[in-house]
């Protein structure tokens, strides 16, 4: 798998580390617990389109918001999350 | 002043035609420069490297940059020293580019990778940052993965003629060409 | 059988040594093993798998089913090599496979008796009862009978590389289309790759006598070649299979380097393994003939007629003299032709009823039986005669099928798509292909030669523009274009064994069973047959196999449809894909800058993750390591000691909002920590488990030092990198693993304030001057700047220096002459524990700051990083386990399990484990510190330790978790 790294150009995905789907923004401190649940345990798994992080690790160790098509791997973009 | 990282390197006895030579670099000063694009004129913008007053600036990530020379005159909050954090090697020869290209998964062609290339990424395991001077590579390791990294280097010039030149005080790479293709 | 006196491509002037089965024999440089054998006249090669039927050679190359033999001796040894691929040299030693006692006499070709019994699913069927017989006697018997080759016991003693290669176009097959294609985009100025798996590029052109504009279609390909290596960005890699088709534009490849030598040169590693990044490919793999099946087709002597082609073109070897041609197509009637003209006797077996005059014409000479199929053949070890479905019977020594060919498209379906079936072509296209993957050729379903070269050389065009190098049309030669007329015969219906996949000994009978039992879908019937499971992957016989399961199912084959491709397309020695990254090198080591200094004073080195850690440091006289470190910790308390602490991990946070950030990521509050002040600190994870432990010094109200422990070092920083551009992408801050840029040494142990005055004359160092936890940049004695820290994890009076690493050696030889003792890190886990600091044993991930007796340290003031879900209810339950002592009078250790005295020793009974445990020569016994339920209330009491795994059982006092100084008088004197 290859990702288009906004800075560094087309890397082997071997060259990053990836904690899954994109968390959802975090809660407020005060939120109740049951949305801190949700922030926690809840992803949404689409056949499609889905947002995932993924960081640069041996690279320029930015971390990358990639939506990638859990059907056939296409990866559709990615951009820094500082942006 | 940095010392011999590759202390203990084994390496086969030179050949008598090398056509690939490994050395250290030796005696750089490092410093991590970080804050706004403006803070030095000339510092890269993208994944690069520039020969500046003084020394050279390689883009490590937006707003950071590894400087090596003499420490350049940035306000002491956008600069930390880094000592002898990172074993330097360098790699010349004709069989360079295919040697490194057993190791390194980027794309190492001189229309992919010109004069004033740098690229952070790995071999062997081992996260680097590599560059293309005008005849030759130069790679960076955190200093303690050098003799790992210059090991695996050695392995993979047996059949290419490597010649293991030991340590060689760094100089400034010359500037690229403003049209280096 | 016999080598033709001239013709073919081998070199009659290198003759070369080789065996089989420990006879001598000689071949030709450019045989393969399979060309030598049939020159030598021998035709049995091996013993089918479960019925050990006497198997010949079939195919040319890749795709051989049947001829599998060990190759090589010793550790080299290779089970289950082609004949057809291994290339000749001189001193080969081959051995048959499956057989025993040997090839001729089989013990085992009594299977074959119980062929009813072993029909396909007989492994689900048999073998289930009793029960226990499975291990005892099923298994072994099961094991020993089964399997091909045998591995080699021994290590590999060849060297393999991996490469990496980025392309405009990669082009896979180097035969008449591939060629085309690599010559179009080779001059649109593209980078080329071109991959062929023969030791010679060409593909059929070498095997059959046909002509690409006037000249011979060999010479053509050497030219086109000679034009190809004179391109300085056209690589040619012959000898190398492209096994797989993977994400985005990444392929794999093999490369056998050294496979066709005795052993590789000196250098040279025996096989190569290329990570291939291409913008375009162009699959342009070919076809491979498929069998016909009915009773007996797998007997030595019967063969793929385009193989026979083969033999006879390329290799100079004529097969048999008195032939048998089975066909249903013109292309058969070529082999025909081919063998006449190398003198054999001829009979064409023709399916159909008429052919084309002339393609009868060019086998003027043979007698031509029409209308007619093969029944069935006879002969012990060797053909001897063919019998028709009227009962005539020929007498033959080679039976050569024409079944039709198959393109091999197997990497255009490696994404996950499957052909689609060509009525007209009776054979499976590609329907889609991976993005940037164009199939031209045979493989395509194109099957004149004329047709294989336009398509190629339009793809290559194609595929260069693409990839950004628009170029002009290759003018093509003249070629034959006439397309060849084929029938569907895929099976002769009859009695006897009719086989379909010959590697794994399927016959018609058993698909026609499956599909009785149920196991319609072409996916069920190859796992319940086995039909496409061998090494050979099905390459000759997946077509046939599922034409007979459509037939059963009373479906069209495009109903029926095919199984899965998927990479490897051809076995990959796994060393291929390591390259030197195996044993020691399998993952790199890191040194810390006293490393040297280390080992020169006689360290024992531990691997710490990537590390090399100094363990402890023998002195003479010392008969093992608990002298050593117990003599260690000693020192430390009662003198002064010092530690090689570098692997820690050293995260420098700079920026006006770098106390905003560290606020965010620690649980306790960092924001109010003073410049030249160090604050212990704990970070949880966002589910509210403790994430890692260590100590944050402010040199400035803009730049911090953060330590980690060593095993997660990388893991915060990955943390620290999130929270900022993740979580607080507006905050200003940088940070940097500083980790190799200072050489750490820790200062432990009464007299450490007195050693440290000796390096920083003139430093005020005393308790007011530079109290507990206080942080300074300094200069050492003769100018060298240090970083100077006042935190203890021993108890004792204790620093930290940071060096730059290259005066690391230096400051060790000082102080080592101010008579501090080295201690290494058995020493240091014995002090920390004796302290009650906590360690890997007790960071597991699942413990909260709570458990750790920690709780006080969460800030109520701030948000930070796991607040919330810390407070779950689980996570402040009174009833988890939490952070105790453990004094024994016997061995402890770390993992055993906590039980109440007298309690059964189950899980339901289960109250906690040991996490860390050792001798502590300061109280003079085996001490822990363990995690128990309800452990502060236990405090007094005795508790069972329990070891079942090493044999342990003793019982502890639980205390509270610090054995030493507990008031933390001595740090903070």
């Amino acid at each position: 798998m290859r990702i288009l790294c906004p800075y560094c150009g087309d890397r082997d995905a071997a060259e990053f580390t990836t904690i899954g789907s994109a968390p959802p923004p975090r809660p407020a401190p005060d939120a109740p617990m049951a949305e801190w649940h949700a922030f926690l345990h809840l992803r949404d798994n689409p056949a499609g389109l889905h947002a995932e992080l993924w960081q640069h690790s041996q690279g320029c160790r930015q971390w990358l918001r990639v939506m990638r098509d859990t059907r056939s791997h296409a990866v559709a973009g990615a951009e820094a999350c500082r942006s | 002043m940095a010392e011999q990282v590759l202390e203990g390197l084994r390496a086969p006895p030179a050949p008598a035609a090398p056509r690939v030579t490994l050395r250290e670099l030796t005696g750089c000063t490092l410093t991590a420069l970080h804050g706004p694009q403006g803070l030095l004129a000339g510092l890269p913008q993208r994944p690069g490297w520039a020969a500046l007053p003084g020394g050279t600036a390689i883009w490590t990530a937006p707003g950071q940059w590894l400087w090596m020379g003499v420490p350049p005159p940035v306000p002491p909050a956008h600069a930390t020293p880094l000592n002898g954090a990172r074993c330097l090697l360098e790699l010349d020869g004709p069989l360079a580019t295919e040697l490194l290209a057993t190791l390194l998964p980027i794309d190492l062609h001189r229309r992919a990778f010109p004069h004033g290339a740098a690229a952070a990424t790995q071999g062997a395991h081992v996260p680097l940052l590599v560059w293309r001077a005008a005849n030759a590579f130069r790679l960076a390791c955190y200093r303690s993965y050098g003799l790992a990294l210059a090991g695996a280097l050695v392995a993979a010039g047996r059949g290419r003629a490597l010649a293991y030149a030991g340590a060689t005080p760094w100089a400034p790479e010359p500037a690229a060409p403003a049209d280096a293709a | 059988m016999t080598r033709l006196a001239s013709g073919g491509r081998i070199d009659r002037a290198q003759t070369l040594r080789f065996s089989f089965d420990g006879t001598p024999y000689t071949g030709q440089a450019g045989d393969t093993l399979a060309s030598a054998l049939l020159a030598n006249g021998v035709r049995l090669v091996g013993r089918s798998f479960k019925y050990h039927r006497p198997r010949g050679i079939w195919g040319l190359g890749a795709e051989e089913p049947n001829a599998l033999v060990e190759l090589r001796e010793g550790a080299r040894r290779e089970p289950n090599t082609r004949a057809t691929t291994a290339e000749l040299f001189e001193g080969l030693a081959a051995r048959s496979q499956n057989r025993w006692p040997s090839l001729r006499f089989d013990v085992q070709a009594v299977n074959g008796l119980f062929g009813p019994i072993l029909s396909a699913g007989f492994y689900y069927k048999t073998f289930m009862w009793p029960a226990s017989f499975w291990e005892k006697v099923y298994e072994p018997l099961i094991r020993r009978a089964a399997g091909l080759g045998r591995a080699p016991e021994e290590v590999d003693p060849d060297a393999y590389e991996r490469m990496h290669a980025h392309c405009d176009v990669l082009v896979i097959g180097a035969g008449p289309a591939g060629l085309a294609a690599a010559l179009a985009a080779a001059r649109s100025g593209a980078r080329v790759i071109l991959a062929d798996e023969d030791a010679e590029p060409g593909g059929r052109l070498l095997a059959d006598r046909q002509e690409i504009g006037g000249l011979p279609a060999a010479d053509w390909a050497a030219q086109v070649l000679a034009e190809l290596a004179g391109f300085r960005d056209v690589t040619l890699l012959p000898r190398t299979t492209v096994f797989g088709a993977f994400d985005h534009g990444t392929y794999g490849a093999v490369q056998r380097v050294a496979d066709h030598l005795a052993t590789p040169p000196e250098g040279t590693p025996r096989q190569r393994g290329w990570t291939i990044v291409a913008r375009r490919a162009v699959l342009a793999a070919g076809a491979v003939e498929r069998p016909i099946a009915f009773a007996g087709n797998d007997r030595p002597g019967v063969m793929s007629a385009a193989a026979v082609r083969g033999y006879l073109n390329r290799y100079a070897v004529l097969p048999g003299r008195r032939a048998v041609v089975f066909t249903a197509g013109d292309d058969g009637w070529r082999s025909a032709a081919d063998l006449l003209a190398a003198g054999a006797e001829v009979t064409v077996v023709e399916a159909r009823d008429a052919v084309a005059p002339a393609i009868a014409e060019a086998a003027r000479g043979a007698r031509q039986i029409l209308g007619a199929r093969v029944a069935g053949t006879a002969g012990g070890l060797g053909l001897a005669g063919v019998t028709l479905t009227d009962g005539q019977r020929l007498p033959a020594d080679l039976l050569a099928v024409a079944g039709g060919w198959n393109p091999l498209l197997n990497l255009s379906g490696h994404h996950g798509a499957r052909p689609r079936w060509d009525d007209a072509l009776l054979a499976f296209v590609p329907d889609a292909a991976p993005p940037g993957m164009a199939v031209a050729g045979a493989a395509a379903g194109r099957m004149t030669l004329a047709a294989c070269l336009a398509d190629g050389a339009a793809a290559g065009l194609r595929a260069a523009e693409e990839a950004g190098h628009p170029g002009q049309p290759l003018a093509l030669p003249r070629a034959d274009d006439e397309p060849a007329g084929l029938r569907a015969l895929f099976h002769v219906p009859g009695r006897g064994k009719a086989f379909v996949d010959f590697q794994h000994d399927v016959t018609a009978d058993d698909i026609a069973l499956a599909a009785r039992e149920g196991f319609r879908s072409v996916e069920h019937a190859k796992r319940y047959t086995t039909l496409g499971m061998a090494t050979d992957q099905g390459r000759t016989s997946n077509v046939t196999g599922l034409a007979i399961l459509a037939a059963a199912t009373g479906r069209s084959i495009a109903e029926t449809g095919t199984t899965l491709f998927r990479p490897p397309y051809t076995p990959v020695a796994i060393g291929a894909l390591a390259g030197h990254q195996t044993g020691r090198d399998f993952r790199p080591t890191r040194r810390t800058p006293l490393h040297g200094w280390a080992a020169g004073q006689g360290a024992s080195f531990v691997e710490s993750g990537a590390w090399l850690r100094a363990e402890w440091y023998a002195r003479p006289g010392e008969r093992g390591w608990r002298d050593s470190v117990d003599r260690e910790a000693q020192a430390v308390r009662r003198d002064v000691g010092f530690c090689d602490v570098s692997t820690l991990g050293k995260i420098e946070v700079v920026g006006p909002d770098a106390a905003a950030l560290l606020d965010l990521v620690y649980a306790n509050d960092i924001a109010s920590l003073k410049p030249g002040r160090i604050r212990y600190g704990v970070m949880l994870r966002e589910d509210g488990f403790v994430f890692d432990d260590g100590t944050c010094a402010r040199f400035a109200p803009d730049r911090f030092l953060l330590t980690t422990t060593t095993a997660n070092a990388a893991r915060v920083l990955q943390h620290l990198e999130y929270a900022h551009q993740v979580l607080r992408p507006s905050l200003t801050v940088a940070l940097l693993s500083v980790t190799d840029a200072w050489a750490q040494v820790s200062l432990a142990g009464p007299r450490a304030r007195t050693v440290l005055g000796g390096l920083l004359p003139g430093v005020a160092l005393g308790n007011e001057a530079f109290p507990h936890m206080s942080c300074a940049e300094v200069v050492l004695e003769g100018g060298m700047p240090a970083r100077l820290y006042r935190l203890s994890f021993s108890g004792e009076l204790a620093y930290e220096i940071g060096v730059p690493p290259d005066a690391a050696a230096a400051l060790a030889d000082r102080l080592l002459a101010a008579g501090a003792t080295p201690y290494g890190t058995e020493a240091l886990g014995v002090l920390r524990i004796e302290k009650g600091h906590v360690g890997g044993g007790e960071l597991n991930g699942q413990t909260t700051a709570g458990d750790l007796g920690l709780g006080r340290m969460l800030s109520r003031r701030k948000d930070f990083i796991g607040r919330a879900l810390a407070q779950r209810p689980a996570l402040v339950d009174p009833a988890r386990l939490v952070l105790v002592g453990l004094l024994a009078g016997a061995v402890l250790r770390g993992g055993s399990h906590l039980l109440a005295p007298g309690a059964p020793a189950t899980t339901a009974h289960d109250l906690g484990h040991v996490t860390s445990a050792c001798w502590s020569p300061h109280l003079g016994r085996m001490i822990g510190l363990a995690l128990l339920a309800e452990g502060r209330s236990r405090i007094g009491t005795r508790i069972r330790v329990h070891d079942p795994l090493r044999g342990g059982d003793t019982e502890a006092e639980v205390v509270e978790p610090v054995f030493i100084d507990r008031e933390g008088l001595r740090s903070r004197g």
